[in-house]
């Protein structure tokens, strides 16, 4: 035998099988074909290991899959998701024309609602666009992909306060630096009218300067003001939103309890339900000078009420203001 | 799973075809939460899944960035190898955020792959650059976990494919290759209950063979005889 075997003529050998006298003659010596053999006997161990996953039954009842992500919602790229629920699901995209990265929020149904309806919507959906402050997320846009509402909003890129929470032990002039530029961009938001989201440290994202903003506007208002409109959804079947969660809590509070959490403060008792005397003595085991701490203690769990969140924001903005002026004065 | 004259990289490269990226995302997501879970693990980084399916997500929207430029040419470098290297820096650029667990951590990570890791942001390289004879020099070769994760993706996604095209037209050939090639039964035993002679049991397992290799490195550049 001259020339070297076809590849089907070394199969017998791959497999550990006598060929013809001839071809394992001609194997026997040529380098060239026993280079083509272990080629086809690595590519064959591959492929039995490969096999045996890839060409079993898929199981019965498959997860919520890869298949039910979209790639692309409208003109954005779709690259993963942050939360799924009944009625919206949250993706993280980007659009090839745009640097920032944003987050999608789009609605599991279709809206075949009236033209009117659907004006009304994208008008208030305008001042929610238009809204600009340095401690909330800006939202970019609203519109329909498939009858589907959807908002866009800014992808503040950095880790959650949650993650900052479990990670590290916060200083308490972060803390309050921190509470004070939130609490102003919580003011501000209930002053234009706008869904508010769930105040919890999960929505709050430190970005590349370090600075706190508020995430998850855009997606407050689709499941606040859009979502109940959609035909066939029953408002008694529904989760609750975060928006209506919040509800259930003044801004201060849940403002309060994050600034608590930031200081790992003892859990147990929110702190509207406790004394100002022992709220102030637990910020100053956490590090909080005495009268900083007896000042916020008031003002977070005050004796006779509530207090509003534009009270909270001054509060913590003073205490934040007088820090940083004594490490200025004394270095 | 469509099969055109376009391979899958040429066809993502245009980030109107939607479909392509369906299939983008089927083949690499599992192929990357899986090795930087692994990763992260390995070097007790401290995440949880949530880091790791942010690091997945940024390593996405890069490849939607850069994909559009990449040119695959096997003379320049390896698609494989620079996917590689596009996952390894995103691993490294999340690291500042897990300073306090992480940074002795991510040193030891940079410092595997070849390169000397700077305090407070490490990084491999610059895999803006398509081509990579640069970085050839500077790091290190995918690590054999990659080698195996990325074979293993592309082969559930080939196998399936060629498994439902061969099936629907000559149903004896992909038997041959599946009982023999796969199931290592002797093809004499194969050929029997399949109504035909052991000589064709071999053609059809090598005809399938040739066409499992091509379809890997031509649609995905993964050179499936590579131990």
């Amino acid at each position: 035998m001259n020339s070297c075997p076809a590849e089907h003529e070394l199969a017998a050998l791959a497999h550990g099988e006598r060929s013809s006298a001839e071809v394992e003659a001609h194997v026997r010596g040529c380098a060239a074909c026993q280079q083509h053999l272990s080629a086809v006997k690595t590519a064959l161990t591959h492929l039995r290991h490969a096999a045996s996953r890839s060409l079993a039954p898929a199981p019965a009842a498959a997860p919520l899959s890869l298949s039910t992500r979209p790639s692309f919602v409208g003109k954005y790229f779709i690259a993963g998701t942050l939360a799924e629920y009944r009625d919206r699901a949250v993706y993280r995209g980007a659009h090839h024309l745009l640097d920032q990265q944003v987050v999608l929020t789009l609605a599991t149904r279709t809206w075949p609602v009236d033209a009117a309806t659907r004006a009304a919507v994208a008008a208030d959906s305008r001042k929610l666009a238009a809204f600009r402050h340095a401690a909330v997320a800006k939202v970019f846009d609203y519109d329909l992909v498939d009858d589907r509402p959807y908002t866009i909003e800014e992808f503040v890129r950095g880790p959650g306060l949650d993650q900052v929470i479990a990670s590290r032990k916060v200083q308490w002039p972060d803390a309050v630096s921190w509470l004070a530029q939130i609490s102003g961009g919580v003011a501000a938001v209930r002053a234009a009218g706008l869904a508010m989201p769930l105040l919890d440290a999960r929505h709050v994202r430190l970005n590349d300067q370090n600075a706190p903003q508020l995430v998850g506007l855009a997606e407050a208002w689709l499941a606040s003001r859009v979502l109940p409109l959609i035909a066939g959804a029953d408002p008694a079947q529904a989760p609750a939103t975060d928006a209506e969660n919040a509800a259930s809590n003044s801004d201060a509070t849940q403002l309060s309890e994050l600034f608590c959490q930031l200081l790992r403060l003892p859990a147990g008792t929110s702190v509207s339900n406790k004394s100002t005397d022992k709220l102030a003595a637990e910020l100053q085991g956490a590090g909080v000078p005495r009268r900083s701490a007896a000042a916020l203690a008031r003002t977070m769990a005050p004796a006779g009420g509530t207090s509003t969140v534009t009270e909270l924001a001054e509060q913590f903005k003073r205490h934040a203001d007088g820090h940083s002026w004594l490490r200025r004065l004394f270095g | 799973m469509s099969v055109t004259n376009e391979t899958l990289l040429e066809r993502v490269r245009n980030t109107a075809d939607h479909a392509a990226w369906g299939e983008f995302f089927s083949i690499y997501e599992p192929l990357l939460l899986n090795y930087v879970r692994g990763r992260v693990r390995d070097r007790s980084l401290g995440w949880n899944d949530h880091d790791v399916q942010d690091v997945v997500q940024d390593i996405f929207i890069k490849l939607y960035r850069k994909l559009p430029e990449f040119q695959l040419d096997h003379g320049r470098g390896r698609f494989r190898t620079w996917l590689y290297r596009i996952t390894i820096n995103a691993i490294l650029d999340r690291v500042p955020a897990r300073k306090s667990v992480g940074e002795v951590a991510a040193e030891d990570l940079a410092a595997s792959e070849g390169a000397a890791a700077p305090r407070g942001r490490p990084k491999v390289h610059d895999e803006g650059q398509v081509d990579l004879r640069h970085v050839a020099d500077n790091a290190g070769e995918p690590d054999l976990d990659w080698a195996n994760g990325y074979r293993q993706a592309v082969l559930d996604a080939v196998l399936p494919q060629i498994q439902a095209e061969i099936s629907a037209t000559n149903p004896n050939k992909w038997e041959s290759f599946a009982r023999h090639g796969l199931q290592c039964r002797p093809a004499g035993e194969v050929a029997a209950e399949l109504g035909i002679n052991a000589n064709l049991v071999y053609q059809n397992t090598a005809r399938v063979l040739d066409m499992v290799r091509r379809r890997c490195l031509e649609n995905y550049d993964e050179e499936l005889s590579e131990a």
